[in-house]
């Protein structure tokens, strides 16, 4: 059973004739070739009278068998000897004993059988060897598709680990400073009054300088230690509808539409609801940043068997075939310098995977990008 | 109004300087600013704080055991310790209620407004 399952490990077998896949092209030319060949010989035999022709007869023989398989090869041996015999009864005068021409050949017959059985031994062995070598071409090629699954997760999963050590010590001596300046800002706010409009604009520069660093440590804390959830039935719905709430501003600074399509009834998944509320903040805010002017955003949800699928589409460009692989690597990014850290699709698939979900993005046949959510419903899921 | 006490506990002498400026520029808090971990305790005895503010990684003395020091000393029992922490996001601590371990918790960087609003929560008038 176990060698049945490793093609490699499997005793060497002949397959049986009808395996082998001749091409019904060179089949008929090797049978027709093959006819035509004993016919010439048949000829010549007669013609040169007392000349033996017998192993001539060898190459119609041989060209049948390995080309057009035994049965064949075992005719064109059988029709070699009956012409071989035909031309020596036309010949012969009648001496010796009457059934002398049929022992002769009979003779040649018999050799053309071992022949074919021998040509179809090596031939089958060939035929076996080819296959034996396909497979191991196969295996060899899985083998390397592993091994390179292998190396890539090993070094996804360095790259986490790395980024967890990196993203407490970042925490650390970046948050710290982040704290003195956020005071020393908050100070100068108190001091500059709100009649310095130049200072009042520095200090909210200086404001938003801190949110945004601050932001990327976050995110950095939050994919490096992705915290347990805390689940609840909530209407995914809802949660969908708050992040959309949040990503407002920007979709009506883009002018995009937003099309909802909601399965009915309404569904309720075991969620946690801020941190699906973070993915879905995160799907939205690349799909925004992907749509034109004036694009277009649908959200739809749907319950097949025991999933909960939510698939977001957008009209931008869709993902370059460069990108595809990348797309969940960590600090992986295609906005400008400062508008993404690359943490967010790794973070969301985290998070989705942490609800025994999946994440998935891809291109759709009518442009743009779908990113697909699949978690089991409650009723689905194992509790 | 009564002068409210508040000690500040962290090893980065530029963050406890400018918590002291902002929280004493704004309300009537006497702040007292520690850098060194392992003299927290002692200064805590000595100033006797409405509330302590307290870094969770040092390199002296770890937050945590020093807030269990000052929880069980004689002098400082009761006293509301809330840590400050650089490795923890905003969304880890609003998740758990801002309470990690019994300990209210703000994540670095604090904006004065939510000092003042624990300082106004855990102390009384």
């Amino acid at each position: 059973m176990q060698a049945a399952m490793n093609p490699v490990a499997a005793p060497l077998s002949f397959p049986h004739e009808t395996e082998y896949k001749l091409s019904s092209f060179s089949r008929s030319v090797a049978i027709a070739t093959a006819i035509i060949l004993v016919i010439v010989f048949a000829w010549f035999d007669y013609v040169t009278g007392d000349y033996s022709m017998a192993v001539f007869y060898l190459i119609p023989v041989g060209l049948a068998t390995w080309y057009a398989g035994r049965a064949v090869g075992w005719f064109i041996g059988v029709l070699s000897a009956t012409a071989w015999l035909a031309g020596d009864l036309a010949l012969s005068a009648p001496s010796g004993h009457p059934l002398m021409p049929y022992w002769n050949a009979a003779m040649p017959a018999l050799t053309y059988g071992i022949v074919v059985e021998l040509l179809w031994a090596v031939r089958r062995f060939q035929a076996e060897l080819e296959k034996r070598v396909e497979l191991r071409t196969a295996a060899l090629a899985e083998a390397n598709e592993e091994l390179e699954a292998a190396r890539m997760h090993f070094i996804e999963v360095d790259k986490f680990e790395s980024i967890g050590r990196l993203a407490a010590g970042v925490a650390h001596e970046v948050k710290n400073p982040l704290m003195t300046i956020t005071m020393a800002t908050d100070f100068l706010s108190e001091i500059v009054p709100l009649t310095e409009v130049e200072g009042t604009a520095m200090i909210e520069s200086l404001r938003e300088a801190v949110e945004r660093a601050n932001r990327v440590v976050c995110e950095m804390l939050e994919f490096a230690r992705p915290s347990a959830l805390s689940l609840n039935l909530d209407s995914f719905q809802l949660v969908a509808e708050r992040a959309l709430g949040l990503m407002k501003h920007e979709m009506t600074r883009k002018r995009i539409r937003v099309l909802r399509d909601w399965c009915e009834p309404e569904q309720l998944l075991l969620l946690d609801r801020n941190k699906m509320q973070q993915v879905l903040v995160n799907i939205l805010l690349n799909a925004i940043h992907a749509a034109p002017e004036g694009g277009t955003l649908t959200i739809r949800t749907r319950v097949s068997a025991s999933e909960f699928i939510a698939e977001i589409d957008d009209t931008g460009s869709g993902i370059s075939p460069e990108h595809q692989s990348k797309l969940f690597e960590p600090f992986f990014t295609t906005k400008p310098i400062g508008q993404g850290t690359g943490l967010g699709l790794s973070v969301a698939r985290q998070i989705i995977q942490l609800h025994a979900g999946t994440l998935t993005l891809g291109n759709r046949p009518e442009g743009g990008a779908r990113v697909t959510i699949q978690i089991p419903t409650a009723s689905g899921s194992k509790s | 109004m009564k002068t409210k006490r508040i000690l500040v506990i962290d090893d980065e002498a530029s963050i406890t300087r400018t918590m002291k400026a902002n929280l004493e520029r704004t309300g009537p808090y006497s702040v007292c600013a520690e850098n060194h971990a392992e003299r927290a305790l002692e200064t805590a005895r000595r100033f006797r704080p409405d509330l302590i503010f307290l870094d969770v990684m040092m390199p002296q003395i770890d937050g945590g055991h020093l807030a269990a020091q000052i929880g069980s000393d004689r002098d400082c029992k009761g006293i509301p310790i809330i840590f400050l922490t650089a490795i923890v996001s905003e969304k880890e601590t609003t998740a758990h209620g801002k309470m990690i371990g019994g300990h209210f918790f703000l994540p670095k960087p604090a904006s004065l407004a939510s000092l003042t609003n624990c300082i106004e929560e855990f102390t009384e008038d």
